[in-house]
């Protein structure tokens, strides 16, 4: 084919040269390109008696335009084009495959031995499971639980008891009567009925917000909402003390992900101002969001909302707030974090919370301007493939939201919220004062928060040679999940052992449940807190069940940590903890 | 993929627990025993490297971002995408590419000599251009077109694969980047054999004739193996 190139650029010569050959002598060049024009005229000739080779001679000759350059180019491009069209399929992703031979996958398949569904509990952690208490019958503010009656319950997420509350126990009977327990599919199908829309409603005029979308379970929420408006190559810029769900959320959205040390302003401005230099240069804008929680699950504390408000505005992100904890316990009625700091609903674009917390039913939901809640109605997975919420469930936290903002004192605070803030500050007061002299205790949590952390001060823990801290850091500092599940970790099971000692000697003396921070170490991928003894406040017990507890509170710490003083002590443990 | 049982990777074997109860001098015991390596099943993938236990430090207060390193810019003006990491090909396996998978179906085929005869008829209508123009119009306006389809813009209209695609343009997705497949081999031909056509049935004078050249080099060349994944940044 080379070849055929050249011979009819040489066609081409001689057609100009032989008009010069009269005046001048051919030289012997000349008279090759003569004799190759003679033989090129010929096999095109030759042609002529092949079938279809007229066509081919036609089309020579007439896109023949005088110009040699042309007819060469155009030779080229289909030269080019045959080449590609014989050239053989390639793979891209060659590498990746591995090839087995039949033997080699039956000897694989042989050899393959499934892991068990659930292991075996490991003898050290199996206390754990035993020192779950088992409700007998009502849950509540007074309950049940094995052989105890009456028992003081200071371990519920429901704060202002409305679980108790009689209107909302006749509400919620009243709608299964009428529309039975379940929804009967997702919120886009049939699991919209008059109550969730009403309830929606509710929502958005309770906090602010232009409108609400409500979600089967809270879990969820944020692992459905994040990922609904983020995705890879998005950002967002995270506190590195939030909770699992969130944690889960960012994993699953694929975005980039930078973390800020812990309510920490002055790291989240470093870190803001550092990665603006890159965003101001891309193109096109990606999705960029500030990320945390309003009451920390993991440390009780309050992010720092005034600073984290006027730095978005500031470079320009939006804010996503899950105020999981903080609706229905904060600001003066109930409406958060966004209340109690008096800055306005717009500012934060995505708020979600749960409605099993505080509005004692169950599910999640997410409030913000109307774009952002029409976007998740058909992004959002948890609100397309999941059943929606029982309509006795979304009933009951209507009414609750009555209970809390219609009953107010003359001061426009709500009275079961003021309720809960007295015996909020009561409690905390009061161990506060008991602890100030105390080697083993102190209180974590902001006064505000209706759960009190109390930890183990740093130095009994330094002394007891416990860890500062445990997990892994791997997403911290590489934005991406460790491989491998962390290690089965010595001290924090001694460390909730501890703890867990102090539950049961408060239970058995004063009648009074409380409870400890649990996490499954092993499966945590940000670095976590040492265990934490977790007193929820609850509306419906009285002050002077309180002081029950602040009385024999000192007694328990003494009592269960006097003999614990160095870390072979935490060692002698172990038999007990085999034998819990 | 390797041929050992994953019952190697089991680091928990329950009759040594028992070695480890008394409390030893001078010591942290369990912290070298192999159970605190890790319980069985708990690796979070199938491979049976060797574990190597992570060693708790709290990290470094006030670290740096990350964002900096990751997305360097090069300076060049052509250059290569990176590679698609682990994660981004699982995604992309995840769900079929809807965005590109239509162009192997008959009718795709059909449509670009359907979309080409009708642009030549709509050409022929306009009385003012001389035949030069019509062709030279149709081989601009299908060349133009089929750029911006196929090698302007990139990702997908649809949120099925996570953004895994987001970098790459129609041409790369199509039989998610093999060459020389026959659809691949199909389009190439087609602008091609319209260059080859249009110069046949008309009389272009030499700038028309390069401006129909270029048009045409224009769509030939993102299509050649060489310019997979490469990006030319001119400004």
């Amino acid at each position: 084919m080379a070849s055929a190139a050249e011979i009819i650029y040489t066609a081409t010569t001689t057609t100009t040269t032989t008009t010069t050959t009269t005046a001048v002598v051919p030289p012997t060049w000349d008279l090759v390109t003569q004799k190759l024009a003679d033989n090129f005229v010929y096999y095109l000739d030759g042609l002529d008696n092949l079938p279809g080779g007229q066509i081919i001679l036609r089309y020579i000759k007439s896109s023949y335009k005088n110009d040699p350059v042309r007819s060469l180019f155009e030779l080229a491009l289909f030269i080019f084009a045959l080449n590609y069209f014989l050239s053989s399929k390639r793979r891209e992703n060659k590498s990746e495959f591995v090839k087995f031979s039949n033997k080699e996958i039956d000897e694989l398949v042989d050899e393959w031995v499934p892991e068990p569904l659930i292991d075996d509990i490991n003898p050290y952690e199996k206390w754990q499971l035993d020192a779950v208490p088992e409700v007998k019958g009502h849950n509540g503010s007074h309950i049940n639980i094995d052989g105890r009656q009456q028992v003081i319950n200071l371990a519920s997420n429901d704060f202002l008891n409305l679980n108790e509350n009689s209107t909302v126990k006749e509400v919620a009977a009243q709608v299964i009567n009428t529309d039975g327990v379940g929804a009967c599919g997702p919120p886009n199908f049939y699991g919209t009925q008059d109550v969730h829309v009403r309830l929606e409603e509710d929502l958005a005029r309770y906090l602010d917000g232009e409108q609400s979308i409500l979600y089967g379970q809270d879990f969820v929420t944020a692992g459905s909402v994040i990922p609904a408006f983020l995705k890879r190559g998005d950002l967002c810029v995270v506190d590195s003390g939030v909770n699992l769900a969130i944690q889960k959320g960012l994993i699953l959205s694929r975005c980039d992900i930078e973390w800020y040390d812990h309510n920490d302003m002055i790291h989240l401005e470093q870190i803001l101002s550092e990665i603006k230099p890159v965003l101001d240069r891309q193109k096109p804008i990606k999705r960029r969001f500030i990320i945390t929680e309003a009451l920390f699950a993991n440390s009780g504390d309050l992010a720092n909302l005034k600073t984290i408000v006027e730095l978005k505005n500031q470079y320009k992100y939006r804010l996503f707030l899950d105020e999981s904890l903080s609706i229905g316990t904060l600001g003066k009625t109930g409406k958060g974090l966004v209340e109690h700091c008096n800055i306005p609903r717009v500012e934060v674009s995505i708020s979600i919370g749960t409605m099993a917390n505080s509005f004692a039913s169950s599910g999640g939901f997410c409030v913000g301007v109307t774009p952002m809640i029409h976007h998740q109605r058909i992004q959002s997975i948890a609100y397309v493939f999941s059943a929606s919420l029982p309509p006795y469930s979304a009933k009951v936290v209507s009414q609750a939201i009555k209970e809390i903002n219609d009953n107010r004192n003359a001061e426009g605070e709500s009275i079961i919220i003021k309720s809960l803030h007295d015996k909020t500050s009561y409690v905390h007061k009061g161990l506060s004062k008991i602890l100030k002299t105390s080697n083993y205790f102190e209180i974590v949590s902001d006064i505000n928060s209706p759960i009190v952390h109390l930890s183990l001060k740093s130095k009994y823990r330094e002394q007891l040679e416990l860890p500062k801290i445990y997990g892994n850091s791997e997403l911290l500092i590489k934005g991406k999940p460790a491989k491998y599940l962390n290690p089965f970790n010595d001290y924090y099971n001694f460390e909730s052992f501890l703890l867990q000692k102090v539950i049961d000697f408060i239970l058995q003396n004063s009648n009074i449940l409380i409870t400890r921070s649990k996490n499954l170490v092993e499966h945590e991928n940000l670095p976590v807190l040492n265990p934490h003894l977790l007193i929820h406040i609850n509306n419906g017990v009285n002050q002077s069940d309180y002081q029950k507890l602040l009385d024999v509170f000192d007694l328990a710490i003494n009592k269960v940590l006097n003999p614990i003083n160095n870390e072979n002590d935490l060692f002698e443990l172990t038999n007990e903890i085999l034998n819990y | 993929m390797s041929t050992a049982s994953p019952k190697a990777s089991y680091n928990y074997k329950p009759d040594l627990l028992g070695l480890d109860v008394s409390p030893k001098q001078g010591g942290r015991p369990h912290s070298n025993s192999t159970h605190s390596i890790g319980s069985p099943g708990r690796t979070r993938s199938n491979s049976n490297t060797v574990i190597t236990p992570i060693i708790t430090t709290p990290p470094p207060p006030h670290h740096q971002a990350t964002l900096n390193t990751r997305q360097r810019r090069s300076s060049s003006i052509i250059q290569h995408l990176e590679p698609d990491t682990l994660d981004t090909k699982i995604d992309q396996t995840l769900n079929p590419n809807v965005n590109a998978n239509w162009v192997h179906s008959k009718g795709a085929w059909v449509i670009h000599v359907v979309l080409i005869v009708l642009l030549k008829l709509i050409f022929n209508l306009v009385s003012i251009l001389d035949n030069d123009w019509r062709w030279t119009l149709t081989n601009v306006v299908y060349n133009v077109g089929s750029y911006i389809m196929f090698h302007q813009v990139k990702g997908t209209p649809f949120e099925f694969n996570s953004g895994a695609y987001d970098n790459l343009t129609m041409w790369e997705q199509i039989d998610n980047g093999d060459q020389y497949t026959p659809t691949k081999k199909f389009l190439m031909s087609v602008p091609i054999a319209l260059f080859l056509i249009s110069t046949h049935y008309s009389n272009y004078n030499l700038n028309l004739f390069i401006l129909n050249g270029i048009c045409c080099l224009c769509v030939v060349v993102p299509k050649l193996a060489i310019a997979h994944r490469l990006r030319v940044t001119l400004f």
